[in-house]
């Protein structure tokens, strides 16, 4: 197998003008490492620090949605901020169960059908509601990410089908099955192994 | 009762809640996704206070930062607040911020939001 051609994606991520993407596991220790890195870039960059918070704000709530949210394997996922001449813009992508799809495409169709008005109110509301341990409830990460941005937040959904299976696994089922035909039982149900790929991107417009 | 003191680390607040005086202070930035346990301790002090002290509170924040797990949790302290407030409780927040910083927007969201007496207060 052929190496992976390390320069041919620094050259695209440079073209692209990416000056920073994450690949891998997200980690509730790793957001504070990346935040630095990505404060300093942006300050030395010149960047005024209101623009910086934007950017801070929005990476954490995409990145932190990764981590709650991938299906596959917790916290699997990858992000990116490019930097353009009038806009910065963030995009995160992870796997999510299809049966998922289109309740989540559902909610930020909706997020971004909201005025700025009503993006406060439903906002607020969701603040209020009881709190569960470990979960905000109702996307506040996302209608954040909106009201930061002020713009909408863009939503492309690849269906990624492939069998998760491993060797273990497979010889494990064989005999589950075996077992089950000897019980006179029924072999349960394989579970859903289709996925599709969600990226969410924010733009955030310079001050210009 | 005992005051409150929690040591920042980078990712979450300075807590000093003095008792004698009634000063609670919160300082800082909080975006860990694990904050639960950090603010349910926070609301079990507050509640233990309202329910064995029951003195006039003034709540200082100076945040920096929160994410949104973070903000909901600050939502439900300020709640209780609201309810000691409510029922006849002597309390004041002052929300500060540094000029130009859009922790001034979530100041007067709050502000509008509850009815507790809150000012935002703008500090170099």
């Amino acid at each position: 197998m052929e190496n992976y051609n390390l320069f041919d994606h620094y050259s695209k991520m440079k073209e692209k003008n990416i000056f920073f993407i994450f690949n891998g596991l997200f980690s509730d220790s790793l957001f504070s490492a990346l935040m630095q890195n990505i404060q300093t870039v942006l300050s030395e960059k010149g960047e005024e620090p209101g623009i910086i918070k934007k950017i801070f704000s929005v990476f954490i709530e995409l990145a932190q949605n990764i981590y709650l949210y991938s299906a596959e394997e917790k916290g699997d996922g990858i992000i990116l901020i490019e930097d353009h001449k009038n806009f910065y813009r963030i995009s995160a992508g992870n796997l999510i169960k299809n049966t998922e799809v289109c309740s989540f495409k559902n909610k930020i169709d909706a997020i971004n059908m909201l005025s700025k008005k009503e993006l406060r109110e439903l906002y607020l509301k969701k603040l209020k509601s009881p709190s569960e341990p470990g979960k905000t409830g109702g996307n506040i990460g996302l209608l954040i990410a909106a009201r930061k941005s002020g713009n909408p937040i863009d939503i492309n959904i690849c269906p990624v089908k492939r069998d998760a299976e491993t060797l273990k696994n497979r010889i494990f089922n064989l005999l589950f099955s075996l077992f089950c035909n000897l019980k006179k039982t029924k072999f349960p149900k394989a579970p859903n192994k289709n996925w599709s790929f969600v990226e969410l991107s924010v733009r955030i417009d310079k001050n210009i | 009762m005992e005051n409150f003191i929690l040591e920042p680390t980078e990712k979450t607040l300075k807590i000093n809640f003095n008792v004698p005086k009634g000063i609670f202070e919160m300082e800082g930035s909080s975006y860990s996704e694990n904050t639960w346990q950090f603010f349910q301790s926070l609301n079990v002090w507050l509640r233990r206070y309202i329910a064995e002290v029951g003195n006039p509170i003034t709540l200082n924040l100076k945040i920096n930062y929160l994410n949104s797990t973070s903000t909901k949790y600050l939502m439900d302290f300020l709640l209780i607040l609201e309810e000691f407030y409510e029922n006849g409780g002597k309390v004041k927040v002052n929300w500060y911020y540094e000029e130009g910083d859009d922790i001034q927007e979530m100041g007067e969201d709050f502000a509008a939001d509850l009815n507790l007496p809150l000012d935002l207060i703008v500090y170099d």
